[in-house]
């Protein structure tokens, strides 16, 4: 029955739940082939006398015989697997761009290889494209990483006090800053995340 | 996610995962005419007027001008019954993972069934058991781990995933969401 192939193409993508699995290039092209020969096989029928029949008649199904009634129906029928396998293989293409997507907010830029063996072609410069597009919205706002803060945090630079005694620590942005335990630093919110992280600094919550 | 308000607008669920699932699950189908040399199945096939055959959803949808429907056995009238005496104790999960999803389903106007009565009544039934059993789960949500994998296997998906999402607050929104969507159906099928 028609559909088959595509349906178990949705199977797999489900089963697989959080996780990519490869990407089935053999399935795809298995299933655009069906439908391309259900829609060959409907154009042939299209053209048959026996449909001209009952377009032109416009009669009931009640009306003609088993045969034009059975033509029309196989028509409908490859009709709606066509359709079908179509909207499962888009389905599970915008499915897997998804958990590329996801990939991307849960894991940081870098793809670890084995998920990225699982990537077909245009999957991987679709996530290579996806990842330069964030970088420059982040960039743009202040380089904070959007990935790893949950709410808008309410200004750029943030008061910080030191927790332990350090000396030189290097920044991200390459430069250089003495910390010494109890004083305060008013820095940019991006070089204080990793810190704060280790916990190294704590940050003071102002009392607006 | 089996979100239940997408099987109403054809062209919000299309992308859904689970609702191409849920539309692969067999419905029992007759035919309406005397068919040959169908192509349903591998080899060509003669129908004869009232012979039966197991469709998917999709498919049964989309021949609907050629089948007649029959309301599959877990929506039918008597099981109906059992949802509304003990809604808690039914196992949705084993009568098809997408009891509700494929109930709502049910009630789109692509299906002819027999029994216009049964639809109707099972949209009642389905909004009373569903209001039920989630003032049930979300009870249960703080019970002890060996009850919960007992209340877990009785699930149907939807259930798991407004479990999974948890609190009683969410709990009665998917309720609420739930039940518009229902009696809206219910009334669609009373009106038909």
């Amino acid at each position: 029955m028609s559909g088959e192939l595509a349906a178990e193409l949705i199977r797999d993508l489900a089963r697989a739940k959080d996780s990519l699995p490869a990407y089935d290039d053999t399935a795809v092209r298995e299933i655009v082939d069906e439908s391309i020969a259900l829609s060959n096989k409907n154009r042939e029928d299209i053209s048959s006398t026996a449909m001209n029949q009952l377009i032109q008649d416009s009669a009931d199904l009640n009306d003609v015989t088993p045969k034009e009634r059975s033509t029309y129906t196989n028509v409908c029928l490859r009709a709606a697997g066509i359709e079908r396998n179509k909207r499962c293989l888009i389905a599970y293409h915008m499915k897997r761009l998804e958990k590329i997507r996801e990939i991307r907010w849960q894991g940081g830029p870098v793809i670890p290889d084995h998920l990225r063996s699982n990537l077909s072609a245009s999957e991987r410069t679709y996530s290579h494209k996806y990842n330069r597009a964030l970088a420059k919205l982040m960039r743009g706002s202040g380089d904070l990483d959007f990935t790893q803060i949950q709410t808008p945090p309410k200004s750029l630079y943030v008061e910080v006090t030191c927790v332990e005694d350090v000396g030189d620590v290097e920044l991200e942005n390459g430069d250089r800053i003495t910390l010494e335990k109890n004083s305060r630093y008013f820095l940019p919110r991006a070089n204080v995340e990793p810190l704060v992280r280790q916990g190294l600094l704590k940050e003071i919550q102002r009392q607006v | 996610m089996s979100d239940l308000g997408i099987v109403d607008d054809q062209s919000a669920s299309y992308l859904d995962i689970d609702d191409i699932l849920m539309t692969e699950n067999k419905i029992s189908c007759r035919a309406r005419y005397d068919l040959v040399d169908l192509e349903l199945r591998r080899t060509a096939e003669d129908f004869h007027e009232g012979k039966k055959v197991d469709l998917p959803i999709w498919m049964a949808m989309r021949l609907n001008e050629f089948f007649r429907h029959e309301i599959p056995k877990q929506y039918n009238t008597h099981f109906q019954g059992i949802l509304n005496a003990d809604p808690e104790v039914v196992n949705l999960h084993k009568e098809g993972p997408k009891y509700f999803a494929m109930g709502l389903q049910l009630t789109s106007e692509n299906f002819d069934f027999a029994d216009d009565e049964d639809i109707i009544n099972m949209c009642q039934t389905l909004l009373q058991a569903s209001a039920r059993r989630v003032s049930w789960i979300s009870d249960m949500a703080a019970a002890d781990h060996y009850q919960q994998s007992k209340v877990d296997s009785k699930l149907d998906d939807m259930e798991k995933v407004l479990r999974i999402v948890g609190r009683p607050a969410d709990f009665f929104d998917g309720h609420v969401y739930f039940y518009i969507r229902f009696s809206s159906k219910n009334r669609e099928r009373k009106n038909l």
